[in-house]
């Protein structure tokens, strides 16, 4: 085996937490963000010779995730299965901190966002990724990418705001 | 000159160039709906990045490390010898976690320059008895001990990552005085004010649970509580002071 693919190899297993954080923003659920990083690492390293180096490794494993998972979302319609988000059952009867709480209800917001927006939001919000390089993993035009995110975090403070006064009013 | 939503959206996430990026700052300062907008843009980009940081810090399951590490093959040369390796590729991760967002104390300052918010009095939360570094004068509480030694000496600029006592940012108060934000190893954050020769505690507060543990420290601005945020964007006169300027106040002891 080379050494580069090695490398790579190296590379991806440091990059696992946020693989699988992006992940779990995307999926809306732990089960299904795990499937998703597991499959995206499998199909990575059967084509590394498509990552071109010197390029973000990170972005270009987000797209196949972008694309894994939207061909798995294409395949649930087909099936007619409907996959609701799972409802945090495994916090159930742990005590919060508020951090926690929090965490949650943006979980929740997020999964209200159509896919396209949720992508865009976890590339740049979660993921700290530029405008370009989000643009550039989804394949699409940066004023499509703007205006996705634009969309989607004003629905995002729509739902939050709510829940900000309550934060307010218990500071 | 009027802002689209998405511009100020971008302004937040640090997409504009110089020239927009001064425009936006010029309209905060004298508009504070504008300050308001881009302040929520912030806020929110932080909570949400927040609400998945956890995710960083779970044990990764073996299935996604076997399928990282290809073949068994591969499987068996990692374990044999390159055990550290994987560690440290795990860390330089952690640290290139959300390389573009990491918002420093001069951009919320001209925030906090021009926000207008309704402070309450009294909102912050005080420590239930006044630690060794803060003690009692007759209008309120000092700093003392360290503290007192950090503020009066300490720069944000040339101070330790690991320090006991984190400077957060120095600034100029409408009353004249200088200020300087801090944080405590245990959690507390607060604002000391210049008063004569001794530090006014004008605000102390615990900093958001469940980011403190020792040893990691994370950006002064990360830490400081909502109700320390309030007193600087009240306070705040001006922006706040730059190394240089920071260095030659303290070179006149924190004396106009």
């Amino acid at each position: 085996m080379s050494n580069a693919i090695e490398s790579i190899r190296r590379d991806i297993a440091g990059l696992l937490p946020r693989l699988r954080r992006f992940a779990r923003a995307v999926t809306r659920n732990a089960a299904d963000a795990d499937d998703l990083v597991q499959a995206a690492v499998e199909r990575a390293l059967l084509h590394t010779g498509q990552w071109e180096p010197g390029t973000r490794l990170d972005s270009w494993i987000f797209r196949i995730m972008k694309n894994a998972w939207i061909d798995e979302l294409r395949k649930r319609s087909r099936h007619s299965q409907l996959f609701a988000a799972e409802e945090e059952g495994e916090q159930v009867g742990v005590s919060h901190t508020e951090q926690q709480i929090d965490a949650m209800a943006v979980r929740k917001a997020l999964a209200q966002l159509s896919d396209d927006q949720r992508l865009a939001v976890s590339l740049v919000l979660v993921e700290g990724l530029a405008y370009k390089e989000a643009a550039e993993v989804l394949e699409i035009p940066i004023g499509t990418l703007t205006s996705r995110l634009a969309r989607g975090r004003e629905t995002l403070q729509a739902i939050l705001s709510g829940g900000d006064m309550t934060r307010e009013a218990r500071t | 000159m009027k802002f689209s939503e998405e511009t100020l959206m971008a302004y937040a996430d640090g997409e504009l160039d110089a020239e927009t990026r001064a425009a936006i700052e010029r309209r905060m300062a004298a508009d504070p709906d504008i300050a308001r907008r881009v302040a929520q843009h912030l806020m929110l980009a932080r909570r949400i990045g927040a609400a998945f940081d956890p995710v960083l810090r779970e044990a990764v399951p073996d299935r996604l490390k076997d399928a990282a590490a290809g073949s068994a093959d591969a499987r068996a040369a990692a374990a044999a010898g390159t055990g550290t390796v994987v560690d440290l590729s795990k860390l330089r991760a952690a640290k290139v976690a959300r390389p573009a967002r990491t918002w420093f104390w001069p951009q919320w300052s001209a925030i906090a320059a021009s926000l207008v918010v309704g402070v309450l009095a009294g909102r912050m939360v005080l420590p239930d008895r006044p630690p060794a570094q803060m003690g009692a004068d007759g209008d309120g509480i000092v700093a003392r001990g360290a503290l007192e030694r950090a503020l009066s000496t300490q720069l944000a600029s040339t101070q330790a990552g690991n320090a006991p006592i984190r400077i957060g940012v120095s600034f100029l108060s409408k009353s004249g005085a200088y200020c300087r934000t801090f944080v405590l190893a245990n959690g507390l954050a607060g604002l000391g004010c210049r008063a004569g020769s001794d530090w006014h505690l004008e605000a102390v507060a615990r900093a958001p649970t469940g980011t403190q543990s020792a040893g990691a420290y994370r950006m002064a601005s990360d830490e400081m509580p909502t109700a320390v945020m309030r007193e600087v964007e009240q306070r705040i006169a001006g922006s706040a002071l730059n190394a240089r300027e920071e260095e030659a106040a303290l070179r006149k002891a924190w004396r106009r």
